[in-house]
């Protein structure tokens, strides 16, 4: 009995603390009624991941969904960096700007730049955030995003993960352990801290791009007030 | 012995617990236990209480005050209606697609 009381517990803290409050004793009575075979703790622990999904503010469901994307190309250009390694799996790139040196690909993307701007303008229609808001809500997603990056980074900074730099026309192929390919077109080996910091460097724009998509939630707001208003 | 949850608009959660309610205010068990009974579907706890918060947060059902640790539901008159919608829609689709079944 203590063992399935423990295992509705466990259960239970899987969901928001918000939800947990408002249903979590029913859920538990519930459960402490009824059988706990694997069924009910998947049917269980799967709702709860919806629900935590369903509760995220814009910029954790859009900083998780950019970071799987990245998470993808890193896993890719270390796994196998021979297929295809400047598509999905060409994680960092050359930049054109002295600083930052190198750029995180998908983070330099005009795609990017409208996931900012949906961010800004999703937080302020669900939230009523002011544009400040909006903006810091855009950096927090860029935060999130660029975590794969710092993580490899902070591998290479103990030694777990070697940075092979490949020109063009070199095959990224051979080695021995864990490596990190970079492709360049100028012969130039990044530096660990600016791999570290690559994702960075992007968040003072991504709080301009988050302010942006505030004021035209702002002005969606105005222009379905003014649609509903009595005349 | 759960029974596994058939396809369609008729398993829908929302639905199945509206449903439920129709016939007067019930706490989780007695909802699921309910449905079991009348559509021959077993919800899992988890889709229960989910289906439950998501139609609480749009004012179709409303808790109860309890005493004891599981809350009864209610259905609002907001709930009673968009129920009485989805089953007229229902009933006409379905009464199309029988006649159209029928063999000529």
């Amino acid at each position: 009995m203590r063992y399935h009381d423990s295992i509705v517990r466990s259960l239970l803290r899987l969901y928001p603390a918000a939800w947990r409050r408002e249903y979590g004793p029913e859920l538990a009575d519930l459960l402490s009624h009824r059988p706990l075979g694997f069924g009910v703790v998947i049917n269980v622990a799967w709702n709860a991941a919806r629900q935590r999904v369903r509760d995220a503010e814009p910029a954790v469901r859009l900083g998780g969904v950019v970071m799987l994307i990245i998470l993808t190309g890193v896993i890719w250009n270390i796994a196998a960096p021979g297929f295809g390694g400047r598509g999905v799996a060409a994680v960092i790139q050359d930049s054109s700007k002295t600083l930052p040196t190198i750029v995180v690909t998908a983070l330099a993307s005009d795609l990017y730049v409208l996931t900012l701007i949906a961010c800004g303008c999703w937080t302020h229609l669900r939230r009523g955030a002011s544009v400040q808001q909006c903006g810091i809500a855009a950096v927090r997603l860029g935060a999130i995003a660029g975590v794969p990056v710092m993580i490899v980074g902070v591998l290479m900074l103990v030694g777990i993960v070697d940075l092979r730099v490949v020109g063009p026309g070199e095959s990224a192929t051979g080695g021995l352990g864990l490596t990190f390919t970079y492709y360049t077109t100028r012969a130039h080996t990044p530096s660990v801290l600016a791999v570290l910091t690559a994702p960075l460097f992007r968040l003072p724009e991504s709080w301009i791009w988050g302010m942006v998509g505030g004021q035209i939630g702002r002005a969606i707001r105005r222009r379905r007030h003014e649609a509903y208003a009595p005349n | 012995m759960a029974r596994k949850p058939r396809n369609g608009p008729a398993s829908d959660p929302e639905l199945l617990i509206l449903s439920s309610l129709a016939s007067g205010p019930k706490h989780g068990y007695a909802i699921m236990t309910d449905i079991e009974t009348f559509a021959d579907v077993s919800l899992g706890a988890g889709t229960l209480y989910t289906a439950i918060s998501r139609l609480v947060d749009k004012k179709l059902i409303a808790p109860q005050t309890s005493a004891g640790r599981q809350r009864p539901y209610a259905l609002t008159a907001q709930g009673a209606r968009s129920l009485a919608e989805q089953l007229h829609d229902m009933r006409r689709v379905a009464a199309i697609a029988l006649r159209r079944l029928r063999p000529a």
